[in-house]
């Protein structure tokens, strides 16, 4: 109905990335209530109407939903609970689960009452009940215990009862993700029992399942059985619970040997979760989500608005997602590239030529200056201050993330010195003077000659000579852990470094088994470290196989090793 | 005489001196049950369509009156009835006389333009404004003194399953129409809805006890731990809802007869199913303020059950001297009546939880239609009768007013509650000042 001037509707919608939602739009142009054409004198021109769906999502702006986030073909309905649950623990540096807490408990019990809401108002349809098994008869039970949908009244009917009960089984069963005991069997079919409403007892049954250990924590077995492994390899690679063919895969023995494992993964690399996983891991081996204020100075840079950082966001993605998805997944790729996906907006603020209303296409930027991710404009964007480049925050950036070097929070908090009181110091003369003292070296000496290599891009990301008037110095260094002194100079050679280099090699593989694991690497024994780093080497940088590899290593391990081996994580 | 809100107010009145506050209020012969105002509520009922005004409106003025047929239902509580004739919806602009008598009735402004046609004058939209149950609403939750669960809650009985300008009464501001909740099992829901799925939960918690018990026996040490401090939870959560279930035992959850469908012909049922289940919000405190609307504006319910087989709006355009029409609507209005008389009488019969009297009497009922009569559309002379000692006005009179504009009576009700609005809807209503009815 159209009234007045308002022409907006709007909702907020919670939704899990990697998974379809179906979408339906309907719209129709009329006069709406009595016809009263017989009194218009003369038709008025027909008016023109027009519908656009617009979203924004978090980290982006309002913006018509793009086309690459739609697709034309219907999918099944997904609910997203909406419950509010704590934060994990990210004291080591990436996300893991270490306990347990009240706000926790309380979390999992709202959202076990929200997802029991939900089953109860749909399920008839989730259990496949149809009008014909419904008792036509109003029905005498208890009022205070019916089912909401009550205009139905279909309590009593033993056709209904069956199905709600085989439902209620299997809801349990997918919810502790491996076949049920007789035990369990049994006391869900008591739930059921003769003067029990079945719309209650399917309640009860999914409350109970929802509650219980079996469905909270991961594995209760020390040594995996096959349905284990199946949930190790479904929450690895997907986020999500085991599929039938997993489950058939743990039923028939399937997955018992590396080699078995490797096959599963393999398929399960396929499916789009999958790929926004392997997505999600690059985002945050590159840091991109650090949550600082990207806002820069109006003045210094005309233009830079938040259309353009959405943009150079949506940017990154597609750079990742590009690798991810090609056909051989070349890690070396991320620190070599010289392709920077770019839309008309970002073409128009980087000086790059492109039509306005260009889509995001693969241009060449810079060439032969630039490397890949490490010099993408929105981390060197992020890696900013408001006007001025950051070498520290660059530093600290390639030391821990890209090489994994281990650095202690620095002794005292100090903010950063401001351009204006040296002002004709450019931003690497000024960083040195500050952290010249000799117990900031101890960490500044490994920072700032990393974080000076990448001078020559500015706190937007754009490529400069010149910085505060004189020739920017982008010369630095890296003192391997074997010793010996690496030189670099520019953004280029420092590319070229990293993707050599064993011990960016390392970092990456041992953040990508946090990752999929949230598992210390230690944990699944002293050697696999290395084991995991030499298959990234023999399958050529692979990102996919090293996925598959890092499952192949852990889906198996034992649980008791671990508790031996728990070392101190730094990172 | 002004009788005192608080109890600070009592003491002041007697004179006595700051200083002395402390230690008087603490004697126990000034104790009073609780240190807060009275609650107030406000209740208004609509029905469609117009009324009979020779078989509705009493002929005296005053104190002393007759009621006529179809205020009848009302002789029990006269004490405490309220007649206001004389009362104008005097807001024009787009829209017909059907779609303005109800958008306009509690909002006191005018339509928005849109794409809904009535049967005459310009189409139109939503209305331009927040209605005055909203308003008072907002007034309340802002208080923590008044604040409830909900802070209102929107009734229907068979309101008709489009959202359009006949449909909708209340407005949360502009081109925001609130939509009655006309099915009682769904307003069940929205009131003890969780409650019920957390007494679900209270008794599931054995098993869920049961089940850490045994796991705990063959999971290895360090599993153990998590699983002690996971029972530990759920025994925190026990204890909590059975505090919980406990505090609510002196308020009855209502028991709704099951499988009532949503037909012309259970209108009664459904009526009775919303109005016992708004006392007993009340009686739980979840809200100050709520609106029964039964249908809509040119609502066509056949009351069969009174013997009348034709739609209520058709009839309401049989002219005057069709009597056995009238004599219909007499009837139909009559039935409306005695719905607001079931409702008087179940606030009258239940006491005020945690303070003195009955609900009736901290409760104020408006019964209001959309138009005057049916047939003219006039919007003249709106039908409005109160009920309740909710607000401080004088009850137990007829009055006969000059087409004074009903944004003043709007005024007059949000007085009642301590807001004091000097203009609402269209301003140019307002000048006079909100009706004065204590």
């Amino acid at each position: 109905m159209k009234s007045g001037s308002d022409t907006e509707y709007k909702a907020n919608l919670y939704l899990i990335a990697g998974r379809a939602y179906p979408l339906r739009l309907e719209f129709s142009k009329a006069k709406q209530g009595v016809d009263d054409s017989k009194n218009q004198k003369s038709k008025p021109p027909s008016a023109q109407a027009s519908i656009v769906l617009l979203w924004r999502p978090p980290a982006g702006v309002l913006e018509p939903i793009p086309e690459r986030n739609l697709m034309p073909h219907q999918g099944p309905e997904i609910w997203v609970c909406s419950a509010s649950f704590p934060p994990d623990d990210r004291s080591a540096g990436w996300e893991r689960a270490t306990s347990i807490s009240k706000e926790w408990h309380a979390a999992v019990t709202e959202a076990n009452l929200e997802t029991t809401a939900y089953v109860a108002a749909h399920l008839d349809e989730l259990a496949g009940v149809r009008q014909t098994d419904r008792n036509p008869r109003p029905a005498s039970g208890d009022p205070a215990g019916i089912s909401f949908d009550a205009r139905s009244a279909p309590i009593a009917s033993p056709e209904r009862t069956k199905k709600l009960q085989a439902f209620a089984r299997q809801f349990v069963e997918r919810a502790y993700r491996k076949p049920l005991s007789q035990e369990q069997v049994i006391a869900i079919e008591r739930q059921f029992g003769s003067d029990q409403d079945p719309d209650v007892a399917v309640k009860r049954v999914v409350l109970l399942a929802l509650q219980s250990p079996h469905f909270l924590f991961r594995e209760l077995n020390v040594q995996p059985d096959g349905y284990d492994v199946a949930s190790r390899l479904a929450f690895g690679l997907w986020d999500s619970i085991p599929d039938q063919e997993l489950l058939r895969a743990a039923q028939t023995g399937g997955l018992k040997t590396p080699e078995q494992v490797r096959k599963q993964a393999e398929r399960m690399l396929g499916d789009p979760r999958a790929r926004t996983k392997l997505r999600d891991m690059l985002l945050s081996w590159a840091r991109a989500d650090h949550g600082l204020d990207l806002s820069k100075d109006p003045k210094r840079f005309p233009g830079f608005d938040e259309q353009v950082l959405a943009d150079l966001r949506t940017s990154l993605e597609l750079q990742v997602e590009e690798v991810i998805n090609s056909s051989d997944a070349d890690f070396q790729r991320l620190f070599l590239s010289d392709k920077v996906f770019m839309n008309g907006r970002l073409a128009k603020f980087y000086g790059v030529d492109l039509p306005e209303n260009s889509g995001f296409t693969p241009v060449s930027l810079d060439p032969g200056k630039r490397a890949g991710v490490l010099t993408h404009p929105y981390l060197m964007t992020s890696f900013a201050h408001a006007t001025e480049s950051s070498p520290i925050h660059r530093g600290v950036f390639l030391a821990r993330g890209m090489l994994g070097v281990s650095l202690r929070p620095p002794a005292e908090a100090v903010t950063p010195l401001a351009p204006e009181l040296h002002p004709t110091l450019t931003t690497r003369e000024r960083v040195a003077l500050q952290t010249q003292v000799g117990n900031c070296m101890s960490c500044h000496g490994i920072i700032n000659p990393l974080g000076f290599t990448l001078e020559h891009f500015d706190a937007v990301g754009r490529y400069r000579d010149t910085d505060n008037g004189k020739p920017v110095d982008a010369t630095g260094s890296y003192r391997q852990r074997s010793g010996a002194l690496i030189k670099l100079t520019g953004a280029r050679q420092l590319g070229e470094y990293l993707a050599g280099s064993d011990e960016a090699h390392a970092a990456f593989v041992e953040q990508m088994c946090h990752y999929l694991t949230q598992q210390p690497i230690r944990a699944f024994g002293p050697d696999t470290a290395n084991e995991l780093k030499l298959a990234f080497v023999r399958e050529k940088f692979n990102i996919r196989r090293l996925a598959v590899e890092v499952m192949a290593a852990t889906a198996l391990a034992s649980r008791e090793q671990q508790s031996a081996a728990t070392l101190p994580n730094k990172r | 005489m002004p009788h005192a809100s608080t109890r600070r107010d009592f003491i002041r009145n007697l004179g006595l001196g700051a200083a002395s506050l402390p230690f008087i209020l603490n004697l126990p012969s000034l104790g009073f049950a609780n240190q807060t105002r009275r609650k107030q509520r406000l209740i208004i009922i609509f029905s469609p369509n117009g009324v009979v005004p020779e078989t509705f409106w009493p002929a005296e003025e005053g104190d002393k009156f007759a009621l006529k047929e179809s205020l009848e239902p009302l002789e029990p509580f006269k004490k405490r009835l309220l007649i206001l004739h004389g009362i104008c919806d005097k807001v024009r602009g787009d829209g017909d006389n059907h779609m303005r008598g109800i958008g306009c009735l509690l909002t006191g402004v005018e339509l928005f333009p849109g794409n809904i046609q009535g049967g005459s004058h310009t189409p139109a939209g939503w209305a331009s404004g927040v209605s005055i149950d909203q308003e008072i609403k907002n007034y309340l939750q802002k208080d923590p003194a008044t604040r409830t669960r909900f802070g209102s809650l929107e009734f229907g009985v068979m309101v008709p399953e489009r959202a359009d300008t006949w449909t909708r009464m209340v407005y949360a501001g502009p081109n925001k129409p609130v939509t009655p909740i006309d099915d009682p099992y769904q307003m069940f829901n929205k009131l003890y809805g969780r409650m019920k799925d957390r007494a679900v939960l209270a008794s599931v918690l054995d098993d869920v006890k049961n089940d850490l018990k045994k796991i705990s026996g063959v999971v290895s040490s360090a599993d153990r731990k998590l699983l002690e401090d996971h029972a530990g939870f759920v025994r925190e959560m026990e204890l909590e809802l059975h505090a919980d279930a406990e505090a609510k035992a002196g308020h009855k959850v209502p028991e709704l007869e099951p499988g009532v469908r949503e037909e012309n012909d259970n209108l009664p049922r459904l009526s009775k199913m919303q109005i016992d289940l708004m006392v007993n919000s009340f009686v739980n405190d979840f809200a100050r303020v709520a609106t029964l609307q039964y249908t809509n504006s040119v609502g066509q319910a056949k009351m069969r059950w009174l013997g009348i087989n034709e739609g209520h709006h058709e009839l309401s355009h049989e002219p005057d001297s069709n009597t056995k029409a009238m004599e219909k609507l007499t009837r139909i209005n009559r039935w409306f009546c005695e719905q607001m008389a079931y409702l008087a009488q179940r606030l009258a019969e239940t006491p005020e939880p945690g303070g003195e009297g009955t609900l009736l009497d901290n409760s104020l009922i408006v019964w209001t239609n959309e138009l005057g009569k049916g047939s003219s559309h006039t919007l003249d002379n709106t039908p409005f009768v109160l009920l309740g000692n909710g607000l401080d006005f004088t009850m137990g009179r007829s009055l006969k007013l000059r087409r004074v504009p009903h944004n003043r009576l709007l005024m007059a009700l949000a007085h009642g509650f301590g807001h004091r609005l000097n203009r609402f809807g269209n301003p140019d209503f307002c000048g006079d000042g909100a009706l004065s009815l204590t």
